[in-house]
């Protein structure tokens, strides 16, 4: 049985302010970001809105030719990441999760953790432990049936799945999948290497998909099931990054590939539990590559194989790793008791295999975002954010507009998580040191949004529009500041002028991401403004830019 | 805030005192008494030589930039570098925009003296002199916080996106007051300034001059009057922990040469340059080093200073007619001490601490005399002496106070043959 587990705690009914955008991102309840008035004081009481209208002859053509320049070859991670982030793109996003299901993994289904204590704890598999070494190999072999035994492990995670998806379904004819490890985003082998920046690119993508968090139709046909799965072997993969479950006949963790600052970039793999290890922090990045003696016994390979892990990493680039904890934290944001409404059949409460207390795997992560800012990323003496480090104490290359854009929506995610957590089964002591925490994490917030102010006029307009959203978010969420909405007044409506405009009038080719993003800004917009005017007019644009990206998106 | 009086006691009691007697006759002294009274001191010369209200020293409007200078101290020079982080949506940067109203001075200074001084004629040719000022002094300042502050405004303004020390130190500045005010210069360390005053010495001078007469055409004479004196610290200096003092004296002992050639025309009219050279010996001080340009410093920043004051030199012509009894003189000139400089072990910025030590003073003397020395040697008067009333007043200046004081002065000669 696959539980994917972790501490627990007690709870209550109170429910908290927070509620979730279609993304699964999480916004705080009451929407702070008015139209522009914010009141006698402020200098900026006289600066509004200037959205601009859609001409009447406006026909989409540019972005249309923009967006068919992204095919499989030319699609990247800040493609992935940009429609993970957009409430669009819902064909592309059914189409991958399509392609998913199927696809090898860098660690095979006897190598999966949860796979392989199905087969050790096998009643037959036991008997054939219990033997003699020469015994066991030759009755192993007339014991199990090892041809079979992969495609029944998966079946048996299947049928699990099946009985715990929400909103049920037609599985009569259901397509069997693969629950391999660490599949990569693109249609290829990969070469066994598991790169963190693509991983990353994948799991924001499942987290990003609202369907069965909010009982929505189904983006693939017939029923969650695919979505489920993917969220499944997300969380499967961060268990064994962590290195949280341990063979029942060794007991050494699986997995375990986390790096810390004391051993930096060259020292050992090691596995991180922040239940036993209150003290120590784990983060992944760069390239991992794994090991192991080939067999063709599956059932060997479950029992005996050893797999060993390599790491490649130059530097630990924050932009990455700002993205890993933005998608831990849309992770937590669904998983959270107080969001399980439509969920509640995949936990175990409800008879599911997710653990109740399974929303506390993401803030494992946790640990490993305080150390990399605390330093490391940031240089509290100087207010200097950098874009990567090597943790060799030497100040890295500064963070552009593009890095901090990510990582304040990462931390404006979690700054909005940790709001209230009386209700979330956590104990004391992690609550205690979650909610000192989040006093750090509006420090850092506090930080970014005044480099963010300080770096606007990045010569990537996609990068403009990716900042313009992430400040909308931080606006609206963490930060009630007058002058920080009013400077978010003033630059988008100078990225209005300088370039929406040409845009709308076919002046200019946006690039595909600037086109994503931008929808991704204007929906943010529209769903703060209370002017009717400006609803209009965001309306409309929404609606060009939807069209265009939607059409791409079903022939991707 | 800035120190009041830093060096104005270069000029307290020169010239005028001393260095103008007459070369004696072997064995006939002179006593001499002076009664110094200034003027109400309500302006002074600053580093650009504007003259200002006395009491601007103590104003100040604490606005962006001068919170930026540093001269409001290191709190709001920190406060000005992070607002100087935002910029408002008018491309103004909110360091520029923040401004905590005025600080507004009124100070009352009163002054005099007496001067007690003998001379005597060592030889034909020389004649020793001391002499020593006995000081009067007071200070009166007040202080009052007024016009608008913005700080709360611009705190509201930043709302969540100011860090917790931005906002409590935005908050600590829109609570600026007057009472805020005196409060600093109580936690600072440093005494009330409601009302400051001394009584004491100045400085001692001691030595000695000659002089020596050039070959002239008939009804006229010529001749060169040298003077070197020895001042020695026997005044009182400023103290650290006062911001309203006055020094009597400069602290440091001096050497000074001064050469007078005067011509006169028919035994009445005369007619003369002075010209004065000053070497002043280092010495330590305890004195507070600010870190930036702070005026206030705090109190755990007093050491010991090394000073090393800057020359002395000075130069006037001047003119007089004797008229028998009566005789009007009439001198002009000016008197520069260069930079002091400063150093200590203590880290601190010792350059504005000796910013303001230069001093410039562009001034004029007239006195009027009675003369009875020519009518006792006649038998025509009972006592021999000089009964001079001299006024003295500065024409511009720069790092010195407006100067303008009337000496009543009596020097009764003797004979001790």
């Amino acid at each position: 049985m696959i539980i994917v587990g972790f501490t627990v705690g007690c709870g209550s009914d109170k429910r908290p302010s927070v509620k979730a955008r279609a993304n699964g991102e999480a916004v705080a309840g009451d929407l702070k970001h008015q139209d522009g008035n914010q009141g006698n004081d402020s200098a900026a009481s006289d600066i509004t809105w200037k959205i601009p209208e859609l001409p009447d002859n406006a026909d989409g053509a540019n972005l249309r030719t923009a967006l068919s320049k992204l095919d499989p070859g030319s699609i990247g991670v800040d493609h992935f990441w940009a429609l993970s982030r957009c409430d669009c793109a819902a064909s592309f996003k059914k189409n991958r999760l399509l392609e998913w299901r199927e696809r090898l993994g860098v660690l095979p289904h006897p190598l999966v953790p949860d796979l392989r204590e199905g087969v050790i704890k096998d009643p037959q598999v036991q008997l054939i432990l219990g033997l003699p070494g020469a015994l066991a190999d030759l009755l192993g072999d007339l014991f199990v049936d090892d041809a079979e035994l992969e495609v029944q492990l998966v079946q048996g995670v299947q049928q699990k799945l099946i009985s715990a998806v929400p909103g049920g379904g037609d599985f009569s004819s259901w397509p069997s999948f693969r629950f391999e490890l660490f599949p990569s985003i693109k249609n290829a082998a990969n070469g066994g290497i598991v790169s963190i920046t693509e991983q990353v690119a994948k799991w924001g993508m499942i987290w990003s998909i609202n369907g069965m968090w909010d009982g929505e139709t189904p983006l693939v046909e017939g029923s969650h099931l695919t979505q489920f799965q993917q969220i499944i072997l997300s969380l499967s993969e961060w268990k064994y990054m962590f290195g949280l479950d341990k063979s029942s006949i060794t007991n050494i963790p699986y997995g375990g590939l986390a790096r810390s600052k004391v051993s930096g970039l060259t020292g050992a793999l090691a596995a991180f539990d922040p239940r036993t290890d209150s003290a120590g922090h784990g983060f992944f990045a760069g390239n991992y590559r794994v090991a192991y003696s080939q067999t063709s016994s599956k059932m060997d390979l479950s029992v005996r194989a050893r797999e060993t892990w390599s790491n490649s990493t130059e530097q630990i680039d924050l932009l990455t790793q700002a993205r890993l904890w933005h998608t831990a934290a849309v992770a937590f944001a669904r998983l959270r008791p107080t969001n399980r409404t439509a969920v509640t059949t995949i936990f175990q409460a409800g008879g599911g295999i997710v653990a109740d207390d399974g929303h506390t795997l993401p803030l494992a992560f946790l640990p490993g975002l305080a150390a990399l800012l605390d330093g490391p990323f940031i240089n509290r003496d100087d207010r200097t954010i950098f874009a990567a480090t090597k943790l060799d104490g030497q100040p890295g290359p500064s963070a552009d507009l593009h890095d901090l854009s990510s990582l304040a929506y990462a931390l404006g995610q979690w700054y909005v998580n940790l709001e209230d957590l009386s209700l979330e089964n956590l104990d004391d002591e992690a609550r205690s040191k979650l909610e000192s925490g989040r006093a750090s994490i509006k420090q850092a917030l506090q930080l970014v949004t005044q480099n963010m102010l300080l770096n606007t006029m990045d010569e990537s307009f996609a990068h403009r529009a990716e900042a313009l959203a992430s400040l909308n978010f931080v606006a609206v969420s963490c930060l009630d500041s007058p002058f920080l909405n009013s400077q978010i007044i003033r630059l988008t409506n100078d990225f209005f002028s300088d370039r929406l405009g040409p845009v709308l009038t076919g002046k200019v080719e946006p690039s595909a991401e600037e086109a994503i993003w931008t929808a991704m800004l204007l929906n943010h917009l529209k769903e703060q403004t209370g002017d009717a005017n400006n609803q209009q007019k965001l309306g409309d644009l929404i609606s060009f830019f939807s069209e265009s990206i939607e059409s791409w998106s079903e022939s991707f | 805030m800035v120190r009041i009086f830093l060096i104005w006691c270069a000029g307290l009691f020169s010239p005028s005192l001393l260095a103008q007697a007459e070369l004696l006759p072997r064995g006939i002294g002179l006593i001499q008494l002076g009664q110094r009274q200034y003027d109400a001191l309500d302006s002074y010369y600053d580093q650009s030589g504007q003259k200002e209200a006395l009491g601007n020293k103590l104003s100040s409007h604490l606005s962006g930039s001068h919170l930026r200078s540093g001269k409001s101290g290191a709190d709001l020079k920190r406060l000005s570098s992070e607002l100087g982080r935002y910029q408002d949506v008018n491309g103004n940067n909110l360091a520029n925009e923040i401004d905590l109203g005025y600080v507004n001075g009124d100070i009352d200074v009163k002054v005099k003296s007496q001067i007690l001084g003998v001379a005597y004629g060592l030889t034909s040719r020389w004649t020793g002199f001391f002499g020593i000022p006995y000081v009067d002094s007071s200070v009166d300042a007040e202080l009052s916080h007024s016009g608008a502050n913005n700080a709360d405004a611009i705190k509201r303004e930043l709302g969540d996106l100011a860090f917790a020390e931005l906002e409590s130190g935005l908050e600590r500045a829109g609570q600026l007051d007057t009472a805020a005010l005196y409060d600093q210069i109580g936690t600072k360390g440093y005494q009330s300034i409601d009302h400051w005053q001394h009584k004491g010495f100045g400085d001692l001078r001691v030595g000695a001059k000659t002089a020596f007469s050039h070959n002239m055409p008939k009804l006229m004479r010529a001749g060169t009057t040298v003077t070197s004196t020895l001042l020695v610290p026997t005044g009182y200096v400023e103290q650290p922990d006062v911001l309203t003092d006055i020094s009597f004296g400069t602290g440091y002992y001096s050497l000074a040469l001064g050469i007078d050639e005067a011509m006169t025309f028919q035994k009445q009219y005369q007619l003369g340059v002075s010209t004065t050279g000053q070497y002043n010996l280092p010495t330590r001080r305890k004195m507070r080093v600010p870190e930036e340009s702070e005026s206030m410093i705090s109190a755990e920043r007093e050491t010991d200073v090394k000073v090393v004051p800057g020359y002395d030199f000075g130069a006037s012509a001047f003119t007089g007619w004797d008229f028998g009894l009566i005789d009007v003189r009439y001198r002009h000139g000016f008197d520069r001490h260069m930079h002091d400089r400063y150093s200590g072990s203590l880290r601190g910025n010792y350059e504005v601490m000796g910013s303001s030590t230069g001093v410039w003073k562009h001034f004029h003397e007239a006195s009027v005399r009675l003369d009875t020395v020519e009518s006792y040697r006649k038998k025509r008067f009972v006592y021999p002496m000089h009964l001079s009333l001299n006024h003295r007043r500065l024409i511009n200046g720069i790092n010195t106070p407006n100067e303008k004081y009337y000496e009543l002065q009596l020097n009764a000669f003797f004979s001790a043959r």
